[in-house]
């Protein structure tokens, strides 16, 4: 397995951490988020450039506003809530998007994905694989919970995580996240939604 | 685990990028809490004002 995969167990703490001391929470974020954009502008015959300051700003922010929600003595008494894998993922998603991470795309000449969509990944980088980061993460949490319910012990191939979401959803929650103010709680709800998660 | 995934094509290593941006570089030689803006790091929990049955809705929708 990719040690800086995305889809593994702990993913959160390991983004917000790194594998300290070997690796920087700011190289573990970098190998991972960055790793997983230019796979998904692969899958839409693009490359990236990611601009490493505004990552790391996006990261920054996001695990600011996680170490806030766990401010909830007068909810959960004593012990702090840890935010769920929806919310982690809803803020990490709207963070990227926020900071615009993407510096530059380029497509490649041969598309094998169809022109409409390397044109429209081309035109919604930073926000269609800010999207698809954060879904994927929910998509692999819910397959993870799928997986232990049914008594198995591992998960999960990324190209079923990928199928769960189509790309005409995907496209306009792009549309949505590049005109609109959506905010990160916005998010938290429509990925549970899409996923189907009723508890 | 993830068996037949893509490698992330040319993407340089965190070390090249470090070298390569010097802005980058700078941003990361502060601790991180040391980095966020005032306003953000004095900010109060949005919760603050809300109600105990506000709370307990939120708290069912995981939104505390």
């Amino acid at each position: 397995m990719d040690e800086f995969s995305l889809f593994q167990k702990g993913i959160f703490e390991l983004l917000k951490n790194g594998r300290p001391p070997a690796i920087s929470r700011e190289e573990f974020f970098y190998n991972a988020i960055a790793g997983e954009a230019c796979r998904i502008a692969q899958d839409f015959s693009c490359s990236l450039e990611i601009n490493a300051r505004r990552l790391f700003e996006a990261q920054d922010y996001w695990a600011w506003d996680m170490l806030s929600m766990a401010v909830t003595d007068r909810i959960e008494g004593p012990s702090p809530a840890v935010p769920c894998a929806f919310k982690h993922a809803a803020f990490l998603t709207y963070w990227l998007r926020r900071r615009i991470f993407v510096e530059r795309v380029r497509r490649h000449p041969h598309s094998g994905c169809g022109r409409d969509k390397t044109d429209f990944y081309s035109d919604h980088a930073t926000e269609l694989t800010a999207f698809l980061i954060g879904i994927r993460l929910c998509a692999y949490h819910v397959a993870r919970k799928e997986a232990k319910a049914a008594g198995r012990g591992e998960v999960v191939r990324l190209p079923l995580l990928a199928q769960r979401i189509r790309f005409d959803i995907a496209r306009e929650y792009a549309i949505l996240l590049r005109h609109k103010n959506v905010s990160p709680h916005a998010l938290y709800l429509a990925f549970r939604s899409l996923l189907c998660v009723t508890a | 685990m993830m068996d037949g995934r893509k490698q992330a094509g040319t993407m340089p290593s965190f070390q090249e990028v470090l070298e390569r941006d010097p802005a980058a570089r700078e941003y990361i030689s502060r601790p991180w809490q040391e980095r966020l803006p005032q306003w953000n790091r004095n900010c109060l929990p949005e919760t603050e004002d809300a109600t105990e049955e506000e709370i307990a809705v939120l708290r069912n929708l995981g939104l505390n």
